[in-house]
């Protein structure tokens, strides 16, 4: 027992920051984040004698933390609580407003959709997961890992043009052209690579 | 450029050309969305590059392996609270049913059944009784509130709580009076209150293991579970290219199926399939028809028990009236049941 729980922490330690950050993006806060981690590991280490294969611990333990955000989300109605987007002071470096305005939009947009495709929006879009780990994450063919994060993106931007007003909007496009345009770029620079 | 094929673009991130940017000024819908996805793409990159601190490996392990220590000492209120808060929909299953129990057991509703019975002497005088007897005998058995009455001739004694009451108080009047004739035993109805689980329980449940048993074995089994209740019941046990069929005449009057026919037999019959286990119920309350039928033909007798059946609501099959040898008539009544399944 006291070996597996060893080995168990050998494994965590070289994906823990990625694992805890993926869950305080998951919750959209810092506080539910960090509760979230705690009772996914503490599942994962009751669960652990069950993996077979060492090396496919860090899937194993995404999903996990899929799994029970998943369970958070299924909580009834009277004992959930709406919790505002909030800033982490400490990572706030350069522009808090800025930083803030973007959160808020991107949690806006994220509530449109189910815990498993918030997950992958997270980790292909903001933590820069290949295809190939979400694979192994979600067990979904290629083909099918794509149209779903195709499908979340076109989602989220309805959602975000539902809270968008319509005759302001025209005096801000050439600002938004340059950045989108600027970041149509990047995306497939990147893809390239 | 049209709307459809900047939606396309936009949705698949392509960079925008001339041509997307002066239909996007021109269209405020297109200049919606395409404002939604710079917003979303920048969102996303701003997230992208914000670097979170994390908390230290070390400070994350000594707080898990001290919740897992505290989670062991919980005591099994707060286990309990945990499940409660994890399985909402379990506890609300669970509460459901808790209801439902409560409801059948515990809440009374109005329904008819057999409250009492009287014995109904035709022909019995207090002239045949020694005064202060009959009360006497009645008290000795346990029954001191039973009612004597006699009108007319006839002797009503009532009140008597169960059939194997009147049964006892029949044998008791014809051994301390000599008066031979049988009484008619007659259930007393009445509108009770109680569960539902009440009045299920009313109903006679009879179930039989039938595995290596012979046919008749299994009709004394029944019979005798029946004899509990009904006095002595006929059934018979036949089986047949893998049916078993059970007939059962049940005579709820107190005398014997063939020896009178003023009273009224109910047959039952099941077809089961060959099973290891007989399971059916039986209504507890057999009604009791009293017919005069003297000086009627077989097929007066007939219309006038199918008559009464009637009035009560029965669905009468068949009725076979024979006389027998000694010149007593056996009626027959088959009633139509509705719900008599073994199996």
């Amino acid at each position: 027992m006291n070996m597996d729980n060893e080995l168990f922490w050998k494994l965590l330690e070289p994906i823990h920051p990625k694992a805890e950050s993926f869950c305080r993006k998951l919750t959209g806060n810092r506080d539910d984040g960090d509760d979230l981690y705690q009772e996914a590991i503490i599942y994962a280490m009751s669960r652990f004698a069950t993996l077979k294969n060492t090396a496919a611990f860090q899937p194993w333990l995404f999903r996990i933390i899929i799994n029970s955000f998943k369970n958070r989300q299924r909580t009834p109605w009277w004992t959930r609580i709406t919790l505002r987007p909030n800033i982490d002071e400490s990572s706030v470096k350069i522009d808090p407003l800025a930083q803030y305005d973007s959160r808020r939009w991107l949690n806006r947009a994220l509530t449109s959709l189910s815990p498993e495709d918030k997950a992958m929006i997270i980790l292909y879009e903001i933590d820069g997961w290949p295809i190939g780990e979400l694979v192994s994450i979600f067990k979904k063919p290629e083909g099918t890992i794509k149209a779903r994060l195709w499908r979340a993106r076109r989602k989220m931007r309805k959602k975000l043009e539902s809270h968008l007003s319509g005759p302001s909007v025209k005096g801000d496009i050439k600002t938004d052209v340059s950045v989108g345009g600027k970041y149509a770029l990047q995306r497939s620079d990147s893809k390239d690579k | 450029m049209r709307c459809k094929e900047v939606i396309r673009r936009i949705n698949n991130s392509v960079a925008p050309d001339s041509e997307m940017r002066e239909h996007i000024k021109s269209c405020p819908a297109c200049a919606r969305a395409f404002k939604a996805a710079s917003i979303l793409n920048n969102a996303l990159k701003s997230e992208k590059e914000k670097s979170i601190e994390t908390t230290p490996f070390a400070e994350i392990r000594s707080r898990i392996i001290r919740k897992t220590a505290e989670k062991k000492k919980e005591s099994i209120m707060s286990i309990m609270k945990n499940q409660i808060n994890r399985r909402s929909g379990l506890v609300t299953g669970l509460s459901l049913a808790v209801i439902v129990f409560l409801f059948i057991t515990l809440v009374p509703f109005s329904y008819t059944t057999t409250v009492g019975y009287d014995l109904v002497y035709a022909n019995l005088n207090e002239a045949n009784i020694t005064p202060g007897q009959l009360p006497r005998a009645l008290a000795a058995l346990g029954y001191e509130d039973a009612g004597i009455e006699f009108d007319g001739g006839n002797c009503l004694i009532s009140g008597l709580p169960d059939k194997q009451a009147a049964r006892e108080v029949a044998i008791a009047v014809k051994a301390l009076t000599g008066f031979q004739a049988d009484p008619q035993i007659r259930p007393i109805t009445g509108v009770v209150s109680g569960s539902l689980f009440a009045q299920v329980r009313e109903k006679l449940h009879i179930e039989v293991e039938t595995e290596g048993k012979s046919d008749q074995q299994i009709a004394d089994e029944i019979r005798q579970k029946l004899a509990t209740v009904y006095t002595n019941p006929t059934v018979t046990v036949t089986t047949s290219g893998g049916e078993r069929q059970i007939t059962m005449d049940i005579n709820d009057s107190g005398v014997n199926v063939a020896g009178d026919s003023t009273r009224d037999v109910k047959r039952i019959e099941l077809h089961v399939g060959d099973t290891d286990n007989i399971s059916f119920e039986t209504p507890a309350g057999v009604s009791c028809a009293n017919l005069d039928i003297e000086g009627m033909t077989d097929a007066e007798i007939e219309a006038a028990v199918r008559a009464k059946l009637a009035e009560e609501g029965e669905n009468v099959e068949s009725v076979d009236i024979t006389t027998n040898a000694d010149g007593k008539k056996e009626i027959k009544i088959k009633v139509e049941k509705e719900e008599t399944s073994g199996n």
